[in-house]
Parts: C-alpha cells; sequence; structure tokens
C-alpha cells in the first residue's frame, strides 16, 4: 500500500469543499436572477402600460414636451427609467427626433449616456456645449488607451455611443464627432452604425473618409459597416460623394461607386439623370467607363441604368463590349429595363459570350424585357448552334418560369404557338426534357381562374389540353422513362384528346430505347 | 514483484492526476475567456444590433445547404423553417442523398417542385445529379437528388449549386431560429478581418414543439439521457467555443450549423472522405489552406445565433454519435499532424490543436482507464482507504458540477431561452447528476472511438436519429402562405 501525503490530502479536500461552495452560491444566484428578473420586467411592463398613451401622444406631438417630461419623471427605479428610454427610442421618427431629444436630455438620459460614453467630466462638458453652448475644450489625450480599447471595457462605451447617435442632429454630430477619437473598434463601429441611422448629411463626408482611412487599414473600422452605414443615405446627398469619386486608391473608388449604386437601387421610384447632380453623373458618364480599376467600371455601369438618357445607352453600350468579363456581366446586366430596349440587340450578341457568367446575365436581362425580349430569346435559342449558350438559355427559361408561362401558347392559334413548338421540339432534341413532361403530368388547376366566369374556365381548360396534347407529339420523338410513365399514366385517364394520344403513342410502339440522357446540363 | 506493481500503480495515479489538474485548468481558463466573451456580447447585442443588416444591401447573399438522407418526418419543417428565416438573400438548397424513404416527394408534395434539367458547375468532383426540382413560386428553393455517396459529397453537391458567395450547411432534421443566419453572418459584415467560418449555438430540441417550422414552446423532453445532453450542450457551446474564439483557435464549428466561405472551402478541396466528421476537418483544411496561400482569415464562433436540433434518446444511438464524433476528431488530428506544435498555425497550432489532441483525444482514454482499471487497481487490491477515493471523487464531480452548472448560469444571463423557472431547477438539478454516470458512459463511448480510429477504421455513413423527441402542431403558422400554384399556367397562362 502507497501513502499520499496528508498535506495534498488536505489541501484536495478544502478544494473540494470550495467548489462545493461556489456550486451551491451559483445554484442560490440563478434563483436569485430568475426572481430578480422577474420583478425587473414586471416593474417594466407596468411603467410601459401606466405610460404608453402618453409616449404615444407625446411622439405623435399631440402632448407638449412639458406635460410629457413632468409626467414621464415620475417613472423611477431602473426598470422605470428603462420602460422610459425604450420607448421613447423605439418611437423616434425623423418628425418628432428633435422632441424626443430634449425630452431625453431634460430626463438626464443624455447626460447619463454622455458620461458613460466619454467619462463623467467630458461627458459633461460636451453636454453644456449642446445644451447652453458653452465653448469646448480640444478632446483631452487620455491614457492607458490600450486597455480603453479592449473590450471588456467598451461595450458599455459602445452602447451609450449608439443611444446618443439617436439623437437630433446638431446634438448627435457633437457625440459622434467625439466618439471617433474613442481608441476602441468596438466604439468605432457602434457610432459609424449611428451616424447610419441618424443620417445626418454633415457625416456622409466624414463616413467616406473613415471608409478610405478603412481601406488604407489605419482605422481598423469593418469596411462593409461603414458602407453599411452610408447606403442609408437617401439620393439627395449624392453631391457629397462627388470630391471622393476621383481618389488615388482603386478599391475605395469601387465602394464609393458601388455605394452611390445601392443608394440608387434603394430608391422606390424611377430615376433619371436630373435626379443626380451634374459633377456625378459627368463623371459616371465621362470618366467611369474609362476608368483603370475593373471593379469601377463594373459598378458603373450599374448607376449608369439609372439616368435613363441618351447618352446612358451609349455609355452602357460601351461597356458591354468592354474587356474584362465582370465589366461586360454588369453592364449587361444593367440594361433589363425597357428605357434600354435599343440595347436588345448588344445584349443577342452576348448571349455568345465566352463566359457563362455573362451569358446567364444576357438571358436574365432578355427575359426580364417581356414579350420582346422573350421572343428575341426563343429566336436565337433556335438559331444558335452554340451548345453553351443554348443550355445556359434553357436553363433561365426553366428557373425563371418562362418555359410554364408560355406553355398555353402550345394550345392556342396565335403566332406564338410556332415558336413554342419549336422551342420545345429544340428542348427535346437537347434532352431537355424533365419540365416538359413534368407540365405534361400535372393536373390542371383552376386555382388562379376559381372566380372566372365558367366560359373563360372552359377555354382555359380547353387550351391547356390541346397545349398537351401537342407536347405529347413534341416529347414522343425523343422518349424518355419518366415520358412514358406519364403516357401510361395519361392513357388509364378518362377518355378524352389526351387519353386518346396518350394511347396511340403507347400503341405506335417507341419505348426509352431512343431516349436523349435525362441527367442535368452541361456548364 | 509486489514492490513493481506499486510503483506502477502509483505512476498511473500520478499520470491520472497530472491528466485531471491539466484538464480542469484548461477548462478553467476556456470557462472564464468565454464567460467574458460571451457576456460582453450579451450585452452588446441587447439592443438591436442586427436592425441594421436585415434589410441591408450589403449584407452578402447566403445558399443553406441541406444534406439529407432518409428523412421524410422533417425534412419539410426543416425547409419551411429554412425559407421562413429573417435573411433577405438567401437560397434553401436541399441534397437528398438518394434516399430510400419519401425525403423527395414530400418536398415535391408540399412544394410543387417541377423536374427540371438545371445547369450544374462541378467545381468540386461529384458526378452529375439525378434529377434537379425546382419551383418558380419558391424562387429561393432548390432540391436536388443525387446517388447515395455520403454526406460530404452531397454537401459538395450543394457547394456546386450553390450561386452565393457563402453557403450555411444545416442539418436535416434543425430547426434555426428566425434571426440566428442574421447573426451568423454578423461577424462577417462587422470584423475588419476576412471571415471564412462562422459558426453558431446548437442546441438540443428534445421537449420542444414545432409549428410550421418554427419552435413555439420551449420545453425539456421527459428522459433523463436526453437532459443531460442538454447540459453537456449547453457547457460545449458556451463555455467551450467562445473561448476558442476569442483567440482566434477555433478547430471545431458544428456542421450542423456552420456559415462558411464558399472559394475559400473549394480552394481547401471541398468536403471529404477522409475522416467520418466532414465538419471537423473542413476547418482543419480551410486552416491549412489559407495559411499556405499567405491569406488574411479568421474563423469565429458567435455565441447567439441558435440551431435547434434532435438528440439521441436511447444509450445505443448516443454509443454511436459519440464514437463517431471521437473517430473523426481522432482522424482530423492526424491527418493535419502537420499543423500540431507548429508556430506557422498560429494559436490553432498551439493551442487548440494540442488541447484536442490531449485532453480531448488522449484525456478520455486516460480516464476511461483509470475509471476501469487504475482506480479499482488502486482501491481493490491495494487497499487504498475508501475516504481518500471519496475525497477525490468530491472533487472531480464538484469541478464538473460547477462547470455545468456556470454555463446554465451563463444560459439564464445571455439566452435565456427556457422561460419557466422549473425548466432552470431542473438544468441545475441535471447539471450534477450529469456528472455521476453519465459523463463516465459518454467517456467510454468516447474512448471507444479513439481504439477505432487506431484499428484505421473509417467507414462514412450517415447517422440517424429517430424523430420522436419535439412535438409537431401540424395546424398551420399564421405567416405562411403557399403562394400560386404553378399549373396554374397551363390553365390560362399567368396574370
Amino acid at each position: 500500500m502507497f501513502r499520499i501525503p496528508d498535506r495534498i490530502l488536505w489541501i484536495v479536500f478544502c478544494l473540494a469543499i470550495a467548489i462545493l461552495v461556489v456550486d451551491t452560491i451559483l445554484v442560490v444566484y440563478i434563483f436569485y436572477r430568475r426572481l430578480s428578473r422577474n420583478r425587473y420586467f414586471q416593474k417594466k411592463d407596468a411603467t410601459r402600460r401606466k405610460h404608453a398613451a402618453l409616449v404615444r401622444s407625446f411622439l405623435d406631438l399631440d402632448t407638449s414636451l412639458e406635460i410629457a417630461v413632468s409626467t414621464l419623471r415620475g417613472a423611477s427605479g431602473q426598470p422605470g427609467r428603462d420602460a422610459v428610454q425604450d420607448m421613447l427610442l423605439d418611437g423616434i421618427t425623423p418628425a418628432n427626433r428633435s422632441m424626443v431629444t430634449e425630452a431625453l436630455l431634460r430626463l438626464g438620459f443624455v447626460e447619463q449616456w454622455a458620461r458613460e460614453a466619454f467619462g463623467w467630466r467630458r461627458g459633461r462638458q460636451l453636454v453644456a456645449h449642446v445644451v447652453e453652448g458653452a465653448p469646448l475644450p480640444a478632446t483631452p489625450q487620455k491614457s492607458f488607451q490600450r486597455i480603453r480599447g479592449m473590450r471588456l471595457f467598451c461595450v458599455r462605451r459602445a452602447r451609450a455611443v449608439s443611444e446618443l447617435g439617436q439623437l437630433d442632429g446638431e446634438f448627435a454630430q457633437v457625440f459622434m464627432e467625439e466618439a471617433q477619437h474613442d481608441p476602441s473598434p468596438y466604439v468605432g463601429r457602434a457610432n459609424v452604425a449611428a451616424m447610419g441611422q441618424n443620417r445626418e448629411p454633415y457625416a456622409v463626408a466624414v463616413l467616406l473618409e473613415l471608409m478610405r482611412q478603412a481601406v488604407e487599414g489605419t482605422n481598423g473600422l469593418p469596411v462593409l459597416s461603414i458602407k453599411t452605414a452610408l447606403v442609408r443615405y437617401p439620393l439627395t446627398e449624392l453631391p457629397r460623394f462627388a470630391g471622393f469619386l476621383g481618389d488615388s486608391n482603386p478599391r475605395f473608388r469601387f465602394l464609393a461607386v458601388d455605394t452611390i449604386r445601392e443608394i440608387c437601387d434603394n430608391c422606390r421610384f424611377t430615376l433619371g439623370i436630373q435626379d443626380f447632380p451634374e459633377s456625378v453623373s459627368r463623371w459616371f458618364l465621362d470618366q467611369a467607363k474609362q476608368d483603370s480599376s475593373v471593379d469601377v467600371r463594373a459598378r458603373s455601369a450599374r448607376v449608369i441604368r439609372h439616368f435613363h438618357a441618351p447618352a446612358a445607352i451609349v455609355a452602357l453600350r460601351a461597356l458591354i463590349q468592354d474587356e474584362n468579363e465582370f465589366v461586360r456581366l454588369h453592364a449587361v446586366r444593367s440594361c433589363a429595363d425597357p428605357y434600354y430596349s435599343a440595347l436588345i440587340p448588344d445584349v443577342v450578341c452576348k448571349l455568345a459570350d465566352t463566359k457563362w457568367r455573362v451569358r446567364e446575365a444576357a438571358v436574365k436581362t432578355l427575359a426580364a424585357f417581356g414579350r420582346e425580349g422573350r421572343t428575341q430569346l426563343a429566336a436565337y435559342f433556335l438559331d444558335t448552334t452554340d451548345q453553351y449558350a443554348s443550355e445556359q438559355i434553357v436553363d433561365e427559361m426553366q428557373r425563371g418560369g418562362i418555359i410554364s408561362e408560355l406553355l398555353p401558347a402550345l394550345g392556342s392559334d396565335g403566332p406564338d404557338s410556332w415558336l413554342m413548338l419549336q422551342v420545345c421540339s429544340r428542348m427535346v432534341s437537347m434532352g431537355k426534357t424533365s419540365l416538359l413532361t413534368e407540365l405534361l403530368a400535372r393536373e390542371i388547376r383552376m386555382g388562379r381562374l376559381a372566380d372566372a366566369s365558367p366560359e373563360v374556365q372552359y377555354q382555359a381548360q380547353e387550351t391547356a389540353q390541346k397545349a398537351k396534347v401537342q407536347l405529347l407529339d413534341v416529347l414522343a420523338a425523343s422518349p424518355t422513362p419518366q415520358f412514358m410513365i406519364t403516357v401510361r399514366t395519361l392513357a388509364r385517364r378518362k377518355r378524352d384528346d389526351l387519353q386518346s394520344k396518350a394511347r396511340s403513342i403507347l400503341q405506335s410502339g417507341i419505348g426509352p430505347g431512343k431516349a436523349a440522357p435525362v441527367a442535368a446540363g452541361r456548364a | 514483484m509486489h514492490h513493481f506493481l506499486v510503483q506502477l500503480v502509483w505512476y498511473a495515479d500520478l499520470v491520472l492526476i497530472g491528466y485531471f489538474v491539466l484538464a480542469n485548468l484548461g477548462y478553467t481558463i476556456l470557462m472564464t475567456l468565454s464567460l467574458y466573451s460571451v457576456s460582453l456580447h450579451a450585452t452588446y447585442a441587447a439592443r438591436k444590433p442586427y436592425s441594421d443588416l436585415a434589410d441591408s444591401p450589403v449584407t452578402p447573399p447566403v445558399a443553406l445547404i441541406i444534406a439529407a438522407y432518409n428523412e421524410q418526418d422533417t425534412i419539410v419543417q426543416t425547409v419551411l423553417s429554412m425559407l421562413d428565416l429573417n435573411y433577405q438573400d438567401k437560397e434553401v438548397i436541399v441534397v437528398d442523398d438518394g434516399s430510400t424513404d419519401s425525403t423527395v416527394k414530400r418536398l415535391i408534395e408540399r412544394f410543387r417542385l417541377l423536374r427540371m434539367d438545371l445547369i450544374y458547375r462541378e467545381r468540386l468532383k461529384t458526378g452529375q445529379p439525378l434529377a434537379c426540382y425546382h419551383n418558380p413560386v419558391f424562387p429561393e428553393l432548390f432540391v436536388i437528388q443525387v446517388e447515395h455517396g455520403g454526406k460530404p459529397h452531397a454537401l459538395n453537391c450543394g457547394i456546386n449549386m450553390a450561386r452565393s458567395p457563402y453557403f450555411c450547411t444545416v442539418d436535416a432534421d434543425s430547426i434555426i431560429e428566425r434571426d440566428a443566419l442574421l447573426r451568423l453572418m454578423a461577424p462577417v459584415v462587422h470584423s475588419a478581418g476576412n471571415v471564412v467560418v462562422s459558426g453558431g449555438i446548437v442546441r438540443i430540441a428534445n421537449g420542444c414543439t414545432l409549428r410550421g417550422g418554427r419552435l413555439e414552446g420551449m420545453s425539456l423532453p421527459s428522459g433523463w439521457l436526453e437532459r443531460c445532453q442538454i447540459v453537456e450542450y449547453i457547457r460545449t457551446f458556451l463555455f467551450g467555443r467562445p473561448g476558442w474564439s476569442m483567440m482566434n483557435a477555433t478547430f471545431i464549428a458544428s456542421g450542423c450549423f456552420c456559415l462558411l466561405h464558399r472559394e475559400s472551402v473549394i480552394g481547401a478541396g471541398g468536403y471529404t472522405t477522409d475522416t467520418v466528421t466532414e465538419d471537423i476537418d473542413v476547418i482543419a483544411a480551410i486552416r491549412r489552406n489559407m495559411v499556405e496561400e499567405k491569406k488574411d482569415f479568421q474563423v469565429v464562433f458567435t455565441s447567439d445565433p441558435i440551431c435547434w436540433t434532435e438528440a439521441p434518446r436511447q444509450l445505443g444511438m448516443l454509443a454511436r454519435q459519440r464514437r463517431r464524433w471521437q473517430l473523426g476528431l481522432t482522424q482530423t488530428l492526424w491527418k493535419n499532424r502537420g499543423m500540431l506544435f507548429n508556430p506557422r498555425y498560429g494559436s490553432t497550432g498551439m493551442l487548440s490543436m494540442p488541447f484536442h489532441l490531449l485532453i480531448e483525444v488522449v484525456g478520455c482514454v486516460v480516464e476511461a482507464l483509470g475509471t476501469l482499471v487504475i482506480l479499482p487497481i488502486s482501491f481493490i487490491v491495494f487497499h487504498t482507504p475508501w475516504w481518500i477515493f471519496a475525497i477525490f471523487l468530491l472533487l472531480s464531480i464538484g469541478y464538473g458540477t460547477l462547470l455545468s452548472m456556470g454555463s446554465v448560469v451563463l444560459e439564464e444571463v445571455t439566452l435565456r431561452r427556457y422561460p419557466r423557472l422549473k425548466h432552470v431547477a431542473i438544468l441545475m438539478m441535471y447539471a450534477i447528476i450529469e456528472n455521476i454516470g453519465y459523463r463516465q458512459i459518454v467517456t467510454f463511448f468516447r474512448a471507444y472511438g479513439v481504439l477505432q480510429a487506431l484499428k484505421g477504421r473509417n467507414k462514412q455513413k450517415w447517422e440517424h436519429v429517430e424523430h420522436s423527441g419535439i412535438r409537431i402542431n401540424n395546424a398551420p403558422a399564421p405567416r405562411q402562405a403557399m403562394g400560386g400554384n404553378f399549373s396554374d399556367s397551363l390553365a390560362g397562362g399567368r396574370k
């Protein structure tokens, strides 16, 4: 038998007891925490209920500031104050921002956040500056910058900066500028996000400058966060971008152009060249298409499309012919707008581009042109001998639902009937029969026409039936196992034209021996 | 001879004590870092930090890849959950790995999918799929059927089919919280570095109620095994991985819910069948490839995006699962042994991989041997007094309980997913119970996995969990609408 020294045993025993004590403390803490949180939320909910009507009325500018402030002062304790803060901040809009800011100031929230974000003394100086116009001393150089930059010490500051960023413009500006001196990237990120939410005009230049620094890797801020903030700005702020478009850093130029693109894409109305400041539109029309950076040229096309002007057609045509595939890709995508129908022939040419991405973009763009584009697409599909272009077109026609939309034309007497027949035949010859067979097998549902008159419903049924009969003929030219199963199913249904056609196919003895491969297409 | 045996057992005991001290020291450091990281993240995230990402065009598109094999019971719920995610630009790609049940049929029926011959670009070598299904009414959803080839093969097919720069792997029996994908993507947008992998938390859904692809009733399962696993998952995900992430040394990100940069994965050769845990292997491959190509990158773990999955209810199933995980970890470490203690790979090579080797792989063998052989010999053959045994046992269980209890505290302080006090009380009770019996059983399963790795076993098989732990409410969820009917076009065209 061997012995373990008593001293070690004693230490182990003490350790075990200490750990059990900590375990017990944790158990008690969990219960305490759960109960205290319950109490906290009960009080918070009670405050919400009590003041909800008043706050709503204040946010709608129906209640005066004095009444709101004097009533909300009654919300005491942490839960009460948190409830008031949440209600005011959640309901902030451009219309009531100024009033809410004033209320937050009078209720002491602004000073509290300023203290948390910038320290007790500096916070008071800043508040005094924005409220009373007191002179603001220069930002003091704080010691322990590295420690202050650590995540452990900056989460509170970051949250406070976020709240301050929601205040009215002139208030927020002072705090936002001050926050830029903070050594922590977390605070910097919160500041950037707040600027994006606040959308104060002065911050555009600040954010662009921060973006330039981020691209150069000097401020540790994430580029995408800055971009996310910038794209929230409205189109009216574009003049502030003009000075940055000629920057020598191509990556920064690209990001600036792409931000403008996102801002334009976000607009809910159709833009015209008159909506852009001349300095910006001139840069895009004259400089961008010759820019040395591929990315800048590519993204410029997506901005130019919003100009809807003859000069834009010329610029896009030039970009469609660019030597770089990504520029061509974006230029082709940019043409997906009825205004640029003059560019349809140029886009059709790109259906045979050597790069699949450009081909894919061309197909999608043509499909977006409506009937004219689809007819061009179908015509090209029938004429071309380029296997890759054909496969790309079929892929997009299937994915986008074009085939299913056009298929009823097979049963009509209109001009599209012949075209659709040829398209289906071509698809069958390429072995792309899965969708056609699937559509053949599907029962006709009248969901969309449920409210239509019986005649309209009958006509639709008839057209669909005729289309299916035609489709049977087309598919029988190259039967696949999937097709034969469908034909057998159709042959068993109640007597009609489709059933007769299916039976005649079965009787003719054709089988999947001649079947084209069912597998998916190639690149 | 007797003297020699005494010496041998004495040294074995020292090894055991050394392992105990080393392992618990490691866990304590991880626990401290995680506590710091998770609580700070929770404080920062408390006030809508993701609202600017939800509708931002800057947020990159993501393809959710669901590799499925015989998942007819859960697949529709999973896909509904994916389509319902609060993420504006996403693709949902279901890859059916030659299921023998009605997995594909159920998807076709529910989403009225149409078979199409779509272009499939083989960036990773997989062979062509057998069939592709899509419905333009659900433009985000694609289903592809491939020949049975295992999960890595199915995931590679999904990568080939995806068009987005990022993809997120999701298990076919998992449910993701509505904002989880946005939260998973947040580090990609908010980080100044190049984030190539972002992992989230996996939690156990047994006992919860599912409706329309969303968890609507949080509860605990009735079985002890599932409850122990719940505590274990909370501990692993809240008290381990955030710590590694802080050191940029994340070595394991659960494939059940993980966001990856598509080109980085393709560059690393995609998912391979070299190991039985393709999710661990791919992270190591990405790390190796990025270091070799001298590219800046980050692998991060975020503690609030949550994915809910079903855990094994039977011991046999648990044994298979844990054995496979351990086998895969051991294989991955062996395959990437060049990275071990290699400063070129930074904290991963110098800290994370050695920790996983010594504590997770070798450690479980030491623990199993100690429990099965050394301790019985010490106390039965050499008559060591029982109270010494009791003191050490008390310390061991007490410390294990401390870790588990700490993670329950962290869950309570940050995520708070269990609304009732009763649930928290049960979790605390299981934080103790888990250390008496369950942990030892799992250690044996894991040790068996290591032995299998030593024997050179490498058979990729789909792991199957019997789906009966989640209650499904079949009433339609209020926000779901089926959209139009594609076949309407045959009946007169669209309006």
